[in-house]
């Protein structure tokens, strides 16, 4: 569980995952105007596909490797459910992590048959009470220049950034699909 | 004389839909819930030769007598080809010792970064049966268009570069190289396991 606060004096703890799911207690401040803590945003079910990289290990030099649209190294997904309790609308506007030269937050739409991938241009909305789910053949954080093998029951480190609660570390796991 | 004609004539016909009702029967009675399009008759479907991963052609009519599964994607794909290529993995498993009777082939649709070699291990980590192949832009059109499958390279904002919308669907063959079924891109493994079944005992 981590405590978001708004004010400078508050402590920010590094987020930890709780099994699979991960709670955010955003506080509106830490003074007297403290409200009820209760977990307004939750990241659930977090997770990663699995992604080989060929010849594992062996870093390419910069500017050889195969391009995968950035840098080298391959490219895969991450996935997860958004779960708000009420309170503030909140946005993902970004995410990090470090097995992977670049990442972005894209949508995966088919229509008519046709798959298309594009960019999120404004991160994710997450309106108060609402459940957005990050699925395969919809949103995804698009992790791309993969560094190493993601093998299924891997653990990778996630970053969310939040417009709100700012940044949350997940330990997204790695599965198969 | 004219009227016995008549009364003959529509004995027969009575009898001959009789028959046909009766082979209906027998028809639906065998058709399994299927998850796809059928297609009946197969629509005639195109030779090609793509590039392997030794540099040989390959096409579905190396595949003779075998139902031939074709997905066309490419290894960068995060999202949709992965899932689709995992699917058909774990209908192969479903199929058990009838797997060997289908070959799956991934068409990589982005020929500048897929080379054949690394489609073809792309396809193989999903099934050890699967191949990979890939070929020009030219040629890549030509499959393509004739087996009704959309592709275009499409320059986007970020990190990506560009990247290929494409159709979702997977085609399969049946053993005389005819286009038999198409399975829109949310089709299960077990859907797919089922259908290539009933495709395997016709
Ligand atoms: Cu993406």
């Amino acid at each position: 569980m981590t405590r978001h606060g708004s004010s400078n004096h508050c402590l920010r703890l590094p987020a930890t995952a709780a099994g699979l799911s991960l709670a955010l207690i955003a506080m509106a401040g830490c003074g007297a105007t403290e409200r009820p803590a209760g977990p307004e945003l939750e990241v659930e079910d977090v997770w990663v596909r699995a992604v080989a990289v060929a010849g594992d290990a062996v870093a390419p030099e910069p500017g050889t490797g195969h391009p995968s649209g950035h840098g080298a190294g391959p490219n895969t997904a991450a996935y997860l459910t958004l779960r708000s309790h009420g309170g503030e609308a909140d946005r993902l506007v970004d995410a990090a992590t470090e097995v992977a030269s670049a990442v972005e937050l894209h949508r995966t739409e088919v229509v008519d048959g046709v798959m298309r991938m594009r960019q999120v241009e404004d991160g994710v909305p997450i309106a108060p009470g609402s459940t957005v789910e990050l699925r395969p053949g919809g949103l995804h954080i698009m992790l791309m220049g993969v560094s190493r093998t993601l093998a299924p029951g891997d653990r990778v480190d996630l970053t969310l950034h939040f417009e709100r609660a700012g940044p949350v570390t997940a330990k997204a796991e790695v599965r198969e699909r | 004389m004219i009227r016995t004609r008549f009364l003959l004539a529509g004995a027969a016909l009575a009898l001959l839909a009789a028959l046909a009702a009766v082979a209906v029967g027998i028809r639906l009675a065998a058709l399994p819930e299927l998850h796809g399009t059928l297609l009946d008759p197969p629509l005639p479907a195109a030779e090609f030769a793509l590039t392997s991963a030794d540099g040989g052609a390959v096409g579905p009519q190396d595949f003779r007598g075998r139902l031939v599964v074709l997905f066309f994607g490419f290894t960068n794909c995060p999202d949709v080809c992965p899932l689709t290529m995992h699917r058909l993995g774990s209908a192969m498993e479903e199929l058990g010792d009838r797997a060997d009777q289908v070959q799956v082939i991934l068409v990589s649709v982005d020929p500048e970064r897929d080379p054949p070699a690394k489609v073809d291990e792309y396809a193989k980590r999903f099934h050890p049966s699967f191949i990979g192949v890939t070929g020009s832009d030219d040629e890549l059109r030509t499959v393509t268009s004739s087996y009704g499958i959309y592709y275009a390279r499409t320059e986007v904002e970020g990190a990506l570069g560009y990247t290929v919308d494409h159709s979702a669907s997977t085609l399969v063959l049946d053993r005389n190289g005819g286009l038999r079924m198409i399975w829109p891109f949310d089709t299960t493994p077990e859907g797919m396991a089922s259908d290539l079944r009933y495709l395997i005992r016709r």
